[in-house]
């Protein structure tokens, strides 16, 4: 087989488990507090042109992928130097998702581990997968979905006892303010990275159903990481939730079923390790992608353990501390993601339909 | 190694030429015979005791040469062509004078027929030698359907196979392997349903192959594969013909080896490990459930001892207090720390299992007496182990018996997982799962993905794989061929 292809259902669920990726863990739009809701269909909303975008540049280029439109539109120079930029992006994001699943493992599972130990072997599975190539990634991708789905089921079953329905009030209590805050947020963190998935998606058959794709994965990703987030806010409440890093293991801890199913929690990280790995396998496959095209190399493969093992020294040493992540993830984040994800996009929107509409006149005439 | 590359027209001469090449084998028989009436018509027979039926050879060869009465109208024509065509009453006959292809029909199971003053033989198929009788199988046993079992005979082992596929769809292709065994291999498929990128694939690797002796078909088996450091089988073998004519018909193609009851199907997939024939027997219900069963039985036989040690030793919360208590108390004075006192039961275990299946009959007593003061209450109130851990040992033991195909997988992969639970409790188990999804959906088997329909939960896709569903609730003819489709759509 000489070009690596996955099915439409498999990226729509790599798409998925990428939006719920290390949100699954850390949650999404905190600042707005009892009102996060509202700021994730915000935040959802302010996505579609971005997944739009993402679609339309797949399918102005069939078979190729971010990496080969930079390239096709800016130019040699111009082009190398955003695939750098994206090169960045990629690898910064895998370390960043890998150091949200460290701290979590710090902080919460196993205090007494140095946080280097559960993130090599993460990243070792990455490494693993993307070995392996997209198609199998698409292909666990799809099983560990149906695993997440079962999980979550399973645990929502257990917690309905927990829940209380007045949390969700006062809706608007601290005003607009704070949601746009959050919404702002929820729109960089996990919505709009899916732009770096049109690194991977060159090869998807039938490429003709670009938005079906990436429309419908957006919205049952981000419908899945809304319903987390009511679970979260039902059973915490809005005291408790603006209290705890992680609040969905802290919710799932509260579970008792008489006295026999106790402190679960640690089936809900089986959620959160299978997302973030999607997440890291996703962006360390854009990274190699993405590596190899700079260099012109053969294969993308030679260059996956060593981007693996920079991505694992990077997330160790992103921050000194968790306070230190958080205020990154939701003061600076936005500002650093901005051009990667909406001005790059837009840039290269308008010069491919530019190109595009050259071309086919050129062609005509 | 043969430096003459015909037979002399002397008979003698070639009498000697056979001694030379078998020196002091005494089942090489050579017999000489003389026509009674006519003086120019002799010659002799030789064959490989043993190899022939003594019986078609004496009455239907010897006899009719010998009381053969010349006429009028056959004194003309040769000795030989007489033979061919009138005398001699055995349907297989074939003129050669190919040295190598005579000793090879020769040690094959022919009889030559030598005349005087002629260079070629005469290769007569009298094949007949001792086999087993068609039996129940021993490796896989059934309550309903069918009973017959392959033998190490390969024409039997085909006629097996042509009984339930009656159609000229059916399609044979023999080849041989081996240079030193030249065992007969056979290819098998139907036509019409198998994929011809498969089939080429799969031809291409069998002429590839250099192979000084061909014994089983299980040697074949490993050297076919896709991928070959894995633990999982990507070639299938089965004993049962009910279930190689089921594959067969699914598009798959089966690999019978001369003298190796267990018949080889490609592409396999992991599924198929799960597939047992008698499922399409029973009521559908029993059916799917005993499937079920089978997965279940391969999750708790790879994962119980890691779940166990990952529970007792790091994840205790999870556990209700009761429960730890009366753990706790049971591994009291214990002297082994778990992990180790699990890797000891285990390996006991498999020690008392590669015992039991070499053990001669006669004594087989003695391992069942051990086994059950080794892994049993005796040990438990010596305080070697604890009673928990004998449990946990049990349950593994008997799970892996309900998939014995998949043996090699499920003990390589219980060791991994228990010793990444034993590093990092139920999240070194999380990831050494998630690392055997990776490996196992990076898997192919003639270029078909292994896990194929695995975790998808279309209903076309669990029909026959998750669940058995009844033959009246599917459109009869696309129930079965579910598979075929989608190998053929993969292949395309």
């Amino acid at each position: 087989m000489s070009k690596e292809r996955i099915t439409a259902g498999e990226a729509r669920t790599i798409m998925i488990l990428f939006i719920m990726g290390s949100t699954m863990i850390m949650g999404a739009g905190g600042q707005a507090h009892t009102d996060a809701w509202l700021a994730i269909l915000m935040a959802t909303g302010m996505s579609v042109p971005i997944v739009l975008i993402s679609a339309r540049l797949l399918a102005l280029y069939p078979g190729q992928n971010l990496y080969d439109i930079c390239l096709q539109v800016f130019g040699k120079l111009a082009g190398r130097v955003c695939i750098l930029l994206y090169v960045w992006y990629a690898i910064h994001l895998a370390a960043l998702v890998l150091r949200n699943y460290g701290e979590f493992m710090e902080s919460e599972a196993m205090p007494e581990t140095p946080m280097l130990v559960p993130m090599l072997f993460v990243a070792a599975l990455c490494i693993f997968v993307v070995l392996h190539g997209i198609e199998t990634l698409g292909r666990s991708a799809r099983l560990m979905f149906n695993v997440c789905m079962i999980t979550i089921i399973v645990v929502l079953s257990l917690t309905l006892e927990r829940m209380d329905f007045e949390n969700i009030l006062p809706v608007l209590d601290y005003g607009w303010g704070p949601i746009w805050k959050g919404a702002f947020s929820a729109f960089s963190f996990p919505f709009a990275e899916t732009f770096l998935l049109t690194a991977i998606f060159g090869g998807v058959k039938d490429g003709k159903s670009y938005v079906r794709i990436l429309l419908y994965g957006l919205l049952i990703g981000s419908g899945l990481v809304l319903f987390i987030t009511f679970r979260n806010l039902f059973i915490l409440g809005n005291y408790t939730m603006s209290n705890v890093y992680f609040p969905s293991y802290a919710a799932v801890g509260r579970v008792n079923v008489g006295d026999f199913i106790q402190r679960i929690e640690g089936t809900v990280a089986i959620v959160f390790v299978i997302c973030v790995f999607t997440k890291i396998s996703a962006c360390l496959l854009a990274a190699s992608y993405g590596i190899a095209k700079l260099f012109g190399l053969h294969s993308y493969r030679t260059v996956v353990i060593q981007t693996g093992l920079l991505v694992t020294y990077l997330a160790y040493s992103l921050y000194d501390n968790i306070m230190e992540m958080l205020h990154f993830a939701s003061e600076v984040y936005f500002f650093y993601a901005f051009p990667f994800q909406v001005i790059i996009p837009i840039l290269l929107l308008i010069g491919a339909e530019i190109k595009v509409r050259r071309g086919n006149r050129a062609n005509a005439g | 190694m043969l430096n003459q590359e015909s037979l002399y027209p002397s008979i003698n001469d070639n009498i000697e030429l056979f001694m030379r090449i078998f020196p002091g084998d005494s089942t090489i028989k050579f017999r000489k015979f003389q026509h009674p009436l006519v003086k120019s018509f002799s010659g002799c027979l030789i064959h490989i005791e043993g190899m022939v039926s003594t019986e078609t050879l004496s009455n239907h060869i010897l006899r009719p040469i010998l009381h053969f009465r010349t006429s009028e109208e056959t004194r003309d024509i040769p000795f030989m062509e007489l033979l061919m065509e009138g005398i001699i009453e055995v349907s297989e006959l074939k003129l050669s004078g190919d040295l190598n292809e005579i000793l090879n029909e020769l040690l094959n199971g022919s009889t030559l027929l030598l005349l005087e003053g002629k260079e070629q033989a005469l290769l007569i198929g009298t094949q007949g030698w001792q086999s087993r009788a068609v039996m129940e199988p021993g490796t896989e046993k059934s309550v309903i359907g069918p009973r017959e079992g392959f033998t190490e005979s390969l024409i039997t082992n085909l006629s097996l196979i042509r009984r339930r596929v009656k159609s000229p769809d059916l399609k044979i292709e023999f080849m041989e392997l081996g240079e030193t065994t030249h065992t007969a291999v056979c290819l098998c498929y139907v036509e019409s349903s198998v994929s011809p990128k498969i089939l080429q694939e799969l031809t291409k690797r069998l002429k590839r192959l250099k192979i000084n002796a061909l014994i089983d078909s299980g040697q074949l088996q490993e050297m076919i594969r896709d991928q070959t450091l894995t633990p999982f089988e990507t070639v299938g073998n089965t004993e049962r013909p009910d279930a190689v004519a089921g594959k067969i018909l699914e598009g798959r193609i089966a690999v019978l080896v001369d003298g190796s009851p267990f018949v080889l199907t490609v592409p396999f997939l992991f599924i198929e490990y799960f597939q047992v024939s008698e499922d399409y027997y029973s009521n559908y219900f029993f059916g799917s459930f005993n499937r079920l069963m089978r997965f279940l039985g391969e999750f708790l036989a790879v994962s119980v001892p890691a779940i166990y040690v990952a529970l007792v030793t790091y994840n205790q919360e999870m556990m209700p207090t009761a429960l730890l208590l009366s753990i706790a108390a049971a591994r009291n004075s214990v002297p082994l720390p778990t992990v180790a006192e699990c890797f000891v039961m285990l390996l006991v275990f498999e020690i008392l299992r590669e015992a039991g299946t070499r053990i001669p009959t006669s004594i087989g007593q003695a391992v069942s007496i051990v086994g059950a003061l080794v892994l049993g209450q005796a040990a438990v109130d010596a305080r070697v182990v604890s009673a928990p851990m004998v449990i946990v040992v049990g349950i593994t033991g008997i799970t892996t018996l309900l998939n014995v195909k998949m043996k090699a997988a499920s003990i390589s992969t219980r060791f991994l997982l228990l010793s990444l639970s034993s590093f990092m409790g139920l999240y070194g188990y999380l990831f050494g799962i998630i690392g055997l999804v990776i490996h196992l959906m990076g898997l192919r088997s003639f270029g078909v993905p292994y896990m194929l329909t695995v975790g998808s939960i279309k209903e076309t896709d669990i029909k026959d794989t998750l669940f058995r569903s009844p033959w009246w609730g599917t459109k009869l003819r696309t129930h079965r061929t579910q598979a075929e489709r989608r190998i053929r759509k993969v292949t395309r």
